[in-house]
């Protein structure tokens, strides 16, 4: 089992990438993996509820939804809007799990 | 169908210009003041009037929300982000019209209704093409 | 002996553009925070990622004819800033082939133009790599 930390940043705005990625997380965690999905920049409005089919089942299947706290309060989000089991975390805790010794990333 | 600034009707529409923002945050540290945004209060004034569309994600410069523009990198803390509500206040005083389109602002969250700045009107979903006809320009920015 | 790129934990390859998201923004803070850390940490641009670094922005931007007295600090600025903040745990290179294609070859001296063929010697000396998005 590996840790990953998947940063999505377009969102469901970019197109049907998002879901693909969100699918991609998805498969990493029924395959086993520990998986973080870092939502950033107009990727956090995949937290909305009803925004990304994909990012609600990966959260479902047990996934770790991480929003980043900055990139939502600056799109006037509020925590308590999105999708229950998901959490604020900030750049420095992406850091943390950047640096932790094993763990892959990907941005998207 | 608002409480803020009441519904604009077709035969309401004065202004000259429409100006449509659909893409929003494109890099509020490289742009800083120099964004979009402001440029709607110029292309108001040299138009004799333009209204200003907040859509998809765009319509979330229209919510009232306790954002700081301000992040820090390295040691420096960069103060001068763009602040799209600050400017979208500063572009509704200049008397431009700011419309959303209702699902777009639904979109947004449970409460993003309530967070609406005072004097954005909202429309019906679509509704914007609807006015198309009345205005001389028709731009996404 | 050769030039080798100076190991690093983390090595972010910059490829989306300025101006067009906020990319510049996150690549920033993530930056911060890993130097924060202690880290070490490579910044490798390509594409118009490139233009953060140009020596022609100058140091502020034009002034804001509706703040007139304000400074705004250029991208340039506040990279070299950050480099200058941290001389042995972080590095900015730019990708020769970009800037030259993309007409921002004339950068500031404290980034280091590589050619492309090398950017594996940059992956090699990183334990982590980042691409953060496309030119």
């Amino acid at each position: 089992m590996t840790d990953h930390l998947l940063v999505e940043s377009g969102g469901p705005e970019s197109g049907a990438a998002c879901e693909r990625f969100a699918g991609d997380a998805l498969r990493l965690l029924q395959d086993g993996h520990h998986v973080v999905l870092f939502l950033v920049e107009n990727g956090v409005t995949a937290a909305l509820p009803g925004a990304s089919q994909g990012v609600a089942a990966f959260l479902r299947s047990g996934g770790e939804l991480w929003v980043d706290t900055f990139s939502a309060a600056q799109r006037a989000l509020v925590a308590g809007d999105l999708l229950p089991g998901s959490r604020m975390a900030d750049m420095d805790e992406v850091a943390d799990r950047l640096l932790a010794p094993g763990s892959r990333a990907v941005w998207h | 169908m608002s409480d803020a600034g009441g519904v604009l009707t077709v035969s309401e529409a004065t202004a000259r210009w429409l100006v449509m923002i659909e893409r929003a945050y494109r890099g509020a540290v490289e742009r800083q003041f120099a964004d979009v945004l402001p440029l709607v209060v110029e292309l108001h004034r040299q138009s004799g009037g333009t209204d200003l569309a907040l859509r998809g994600l765009a319509a979330s410069y229209a919510l009232d929300t306790d954002y700081e523009p301000a992040l820090r990198i390295g040691r420096r803390t960069l103060d001068t982000l763009t602040d799209p509500r600050a400017t979208l206040r500063e572009t509704l005083a200049a008397g431009v019209a700011v419309l959303v389109e209702e699902p777009d602002l639904t979109a947004l969250g449970r409460t993003a209704a309530d967070r609406l700045l005072p004097g954005v009107r909202v429309i019906e979903g679509g509704g914007l093409a609807a006015r198309w006809p009345s205005y001389e320009q028709v731009w996404f920015l | 002996m050769a030039w080798t790129p100076p190991r690093t934990e983390v090595l972010l390859q910059l490829s989306g553009a300025p101006h067009q998201t906020e990319l510049v923004g996150s690549a920033l803070r993530l930056t911060t925070s890993l130097l924060d850390r202690g880290a070490r940490v490579q910044v490798w641009a390509c594409g118009d990622a490139t233009r953060l670094t140009w020596a022609g922005l100058g140091d502020t931007k034009p002034r804001n004819y509706a703040d007139w007295d304000r400074e705004y600090p250029s991208a340039p600025r506040i990279v070299r800033e950050l480099l200058t903040d941290h001389p042995d745990r972080l590095h900015w290179y730019v990708c020769a082939f970009c800037s030259e294609e993309r007409g921002t070859a004339d950068q500031i001296p404290q980034v280091r133009r590589r050619p492309l063929f090398k950017f594996a010697e940059h992956v090699a000396a990183a334990d982590k790599c980042l691409t953060l998005g496309v030119c």
